[in-house]
């Protein structure tokens, strides 16, 4: 619709009137669907693509002496030269994938035998399981330290039990994940059960008839049609975990540095920001590929409209 | 999918029941110690409704609570809306262009929180604004936002077409289809948008943390508490007790229609 | 990630209905009242204030007070570039750094009005409104670096870094021959506060250092000291900040290092508790009421100074938070309240020639900073 720019005496005007016109013109219902999308749109770009974007300049630059800005690579290879930050890093990722698999294990189970129960009472047990989000996160966590704590409950019934002294859980692996697989455990049995419930039992039945053992039918049928829905918990669980910042503080007894509380040092305390961006864009990259792998395993993707 | 019982039946229900105590494990130490006579959240002294009292009267707890709930009212708002919108306007898109935006869309949800949240930081600071309940609120429907494209979305793509087809033809504007014919039909799944972004808000807390400035928000409130004490103890008690109610009425109303499928997400 | 729609239907309904109560509560009322008066924004450490204290100055300006805080310094600095607060409460290495970047309005003093405890409204007398030790420090200060605190800053809580420890366990004699190291010593659970310029300070003193130096080799060796310290532990080390002052009483730790306010609870709360300053040396530290540059309503604030600085407020202070009062009247009556030997050691915050105060470097407070990352990310 917009034609030839003619230089007129009047400049800019028939231009600026075509535009006026475009955006006036009778619109398709196509379009004027479309349209409606626009808030979003300036949303995206605006409060994700270009913080992003500043991330990445951020990472790239350093601030000098005299504010000129040098375009760099320093922020990075300070990353992995300073003692101890790859160190953080991989720990992170190593607690989160603990915490993945012990999530997936308590989770699927849970998933399956309550696909075998009546629609009101799978409704309630999920309903059961989610309603605990509720519950602020940092208040979980704490009463977590609580209950793990030599003074708390669960030493006290281990001594009444075992007859066994109070041994400090806090500060371990052990509690780091529990309260990890605690927070995110909801994450992972949704969609598990949305996919599980969602199978055709026909399907089930088929195998089955067919002559297959349910040994043989679960591990050959239902776990690769569960699939998606392992993949979709999984990342809900694997990426959050990784960079989490309350669990190791209030369960870690400090002694737990994560890529987490690496990033809100910098940020927040040191005021390194250039660094701090240096490694969000690391952990991001990390992430990703982590995710892209585990993307490859799952063969019968389907579509994400399915999900 | 339904597996016929076998005789694993026993072993099953124990499990479940375990994993019920471990999700209410610390759920009932909470609520237990919101009754507690003392500040202490691992001595029971004896009963008493003080922490109730100062939850109600003390200011700094009550407006930590008012804007957790002000903040997550607003942003739930403007995100289901405008995500149930932008949701409806990808649906109409070629394949290239919508796969584009759902991915990009993916991009809040995949990103570390702390990404998100110090990126947001970084905008709001290079913008100059001032840290506040703007730049919480924009950052809480940043973060959501996602959330209810991928929870519409596909409800829209089993919609039938045909409908909206019949309605376009028939004369009716985009706006009223929208009004008319397609927000009924996904009603349920809006509902239920709604309510994650809500969640996800008011249990916010990196991203919230980087980006509120001094608003202080529940989560924010407890991070930077010097002792802990049993206040926020009482309103996780409340919420708790409004679920129970929940729980109780789902259980005691019948489903009225036969097509109202509960297995609908 | 989805619900049950009918279910999360009535989920919404049962939080509001569980949460109607809120309707009624003063708070709200507190609120609504709030909109139409004058506004004082603080800024302070979380549960540092008798809220009497903030309800009186309420009543008596009728305006409304808004309380927001932080957890530590840093924070402070941060954030007040992008909030406007009226009054602050930092401590002195932040007063410091905020006065060297040019943010901290002058305080005047003229009207700064107090109401002592004798009941007479006056102007504030630095020299004798003040304990001695404080009043030596603020002098120290000026004489050797010629920053004069008073000039920005009205003085709230005083207070040093000490060791407490468990009579029970450890004995007087291995603390006073251990030192710093005790937290070192893994025989025994012990507890470093969360804050790189603490740590640094203890490693460094123990080392025989100022904790002021700039000399990165010394820095180096103090981070070497934390890394040791981090491997020898183990499990044996936390590092936690406010969580010590319900764990150590608990039995949680034998020994820990805190603030000496924090001590004064900690010790009330077990008798078992004692306190050591290391002869080594250790922080002195005050934490001190400033008024920003980007402050919104100055006047208001300098009445809000008077106000703390007043005897009434400043002993309803001190009793509630358990740090040391440095206003001499209130000071003294607390000591002569107080009839525990130790609590009354630790109130009066008996500081000796190798202590120090930390004076702030920009380079340094960095180098620092990215050491005790090295030192959290070391195993």
């Amino acid at each position: 619709m917009i034609g030839t720019v003619k230089k007129a005496p009047g400049g800019r005007s028939p231009l600026l009137k075509q535009i006026k016109a475009y955006i006036k013109r009778p619109k398709t219902a196509l379009e004027r669907f479309k349209l409606l999308g626009i808030p979003y749109y300036l949303i995206l770009l605006v409060l994700v693509i270009i913080p992003m974007i500043l991330i990445l300049f951020y990472a790239i630059t350093t601030p000098n002496k005299d504010d000129a800005i040098l375009l760099t690579l320093n922020n990075f290879i300070a990353f992995f030269q300073e003692e101890g930050f790859v160190g953080v890093l991989w720990d992170s990722i190593r607690i989160s994938g603990i915490t993945t698999i012990v999530t997936l294990l308590i989770a699927y189970p849970l998933a399956y035998i309550i696909c075998d129960y009546k629609l009101k009472k799978q409704a309630l047990i999920i309903l059961l399981v989610s309603a605990p989000m509720w519950v602020n996160m940092l208040l979980r966590t704490i009463a977590w330290k609580q209950i793990l704590s030599t003074a708390g409950p669960l030493n006290a019934a281990l001594g009444w039990l075992f007859g066994m002294e109070p041994i400090n859980f806090l500060g371990t692996d052990f509690a780091v994940v529990l309260g990890m697989v605690y927070i995110f455990l909801p994450f992972m049995v949704i969609p598990i059960y949305n996919n599980l419930s969602k199978i055709d039992n026909r399907l089930i039945e088929a195998s089955l008839d067919l002559g297959a053992s349910r040994k043989y039918t679960f591990f050959k049928v239902t776990l690769p049609l569960s699939l998606p829905g392992v993949l979709s918990g999984v990342t809900m669980v694997l990426l959050p975990s990784a960079t989490t910042l309350v669990v190791p503080r209030f369960l870690g007894e400090g002694r737990y540095f994560l890529i987490g509380n690496l990033i809100e040092q910098k940020f927040l305390k040191s005021g390194l920001w250039n660094y701090g961006a240096a490694i969000s864009i690391i952990l991001v990259v990390v992430l990703f590929i982590i995710l892209f792998l585990t993307k490859k395993v799952d063969r019968f993707h389907k579509d994400e409209e399915d999900d | 999918m339904k597996i016929k019982k076998t005789r694993k039946f026993n072993f099953s229900v124990i499990y479940v029941i375990l994993v019920l105590i471990f999700c209410y494990a610390p759920i009932l130490s909470l609520v237990i110690f919101s009754f507690n006579s003392d500040r202490s959240l691992t001595n029971f002294q004896s009963f008493s409704l003080i922490w109730y009292d100062k939850l109600f009267n003390d200011g700094q707890v009550m407006t930590a609570v008012l804007n957790t709930i002000f903040v997550a009212v607003v942003a739930t708002l403007v995100s289901t809306v405008l995500g149930t919108l932008a949701a409806i306007a990808i649906s109409r898109m070629k394949k290239v262009m919508r796969d584009g935006l759902l991915n990009l869309n993916n991009l809040p949800m995949i990103n570390p929180e702390i990404v998100t949240a110090v990126s947001l930081l970084l905008l709001f600071l290079s913008l100059g604004i001032g840290q506040g309940y703007l730049t919480m609120i924009l950052a809480h429907i940043t973060f959501t936002i996602p959330y209810v494209i991928v929870t519409v979305y596909p409800k829209l793509r089993e919609m039938d077409e045909n409908m909206v087809e019949a309605s376009l033809d028939l004369g009716a504007t985009p706006l009223g289809t929208i009004w008319h014919i397609i927000i009924p039909n996904i009603k349920t799944v809006i509902i239920s948008a709604a309510s994650l972004c809500f969640t996800l808000s008011f249990d916010d807390f990196v991203i919230s943390y980087f980006t509120a400035g001094t608003v202080n928000n529940i989560s924010i409130y407890l991070y930077t508490l010097r002792r802990l004490e049993p206040t926020i103890n009482a309103l996780s008690t409340i919420i708790i007790t409004g679920i129970i109610i929940v729980l109780v009425l789902s259980n005691t109303i019948k489903h009225k229609k036969v097509n109202d499928n509960e297995d609908e997400d | 990630m989805k619900m049950k729609t009918n279910i999360s239907r009535f989920l919404v309904v049962g939080l509001c209905v569980a949460l109607l109560p809120l309707v009624e509560s003063c708070a709200i009322e507190r609120m609504m009242g709030c909109l139409s008066k004058e506004t004082l924004n603080i800024y302070n450490w979380g549960e540092y204030m008798d809220s009497a204290t903030i309800t009186s100055f309420e009543e008596k300006y009728n305006v409304c007070v808004n309380v927001s805080t932080f957890p530590d310094n840093e924070t402070v600095v941060t954030k007040m570039r992008l909030q406007s607060f009226d009054v602050i409460f930092p401590s002195e290495v932040a007063v410091q750094q905020l006065v060297s970047e040019d943010r901290l309005e002058e305080l005047d003093w003229d009207k700064i009005i107090i109401t002592d405890k004798a009941g007479n409204e006056r102007h504030f007398d630095a020299t004798n409104d003040l304990i001695d030790p404080l009043v030596a420090q603020l002098a120290k200060a000026k004489s050797e670096t010629g920053f004069d605190y008073l000039k920005y800053a009205a003085p709230y809580f005083f207070q040093n870094i000490t060791l407490v420890y468990n009579t029970k366990v450890i004995s007087k004699e291995e603390i006073e021959e251990q030192q710093w190291n005790i937290l070192r010593n893994p025989k025994y659970k012990g507890a470093v506060r969360e804050s790189s310029r603490d740590a640094f300070m203890i490693a460094l003193h123990q080392l025989g250092y100022s904790s002021n130096t700039t000399d990165l080799e010394k820095i180096g060796e103090a981070e070497t000291w934390l890394k040791e310290q981090k491997k020898v532990m183990g499990s044996q080390i936390a590092y936690l900040i406010d969580e010590v002052i319900d764990d150590v009483p608990a039995g949680l730790y034998d020994a820990a290092m805190v603030f000496s306010g924090d001590a004064f609870t900690i010790m009330d709360a077990n008798e078992d508790i004692d306190f050591y300053n290391p002869s080594v040396g250790t922080d002195i530290c005050w934490d001190s009421m400033i008024v920003p540059k980007n402050a919104q309503n100055k006047e208001l604030a300098y009445k809000f100074i008077g106000h703390m600085l007043s005897y009434e407020q400043g002993l309803l202070n001190t009793e509630m938070v358990g740090y040391t009062s440095p206003l001499k009247d209130v000071y003294n009556d607390v000591i002569a309240s107080l009839e525990d030997p130790r609590l009354i050691g630790i109130y009066s915050v008996i500081t000796s020639e190798t202590d120090e105060v930390y004076s702030f470097d920009l380079a340094t407070k960095q180098a620092i900073e990215s050491a005790w990352a090295r030192v959290k990310a070391s195993s």
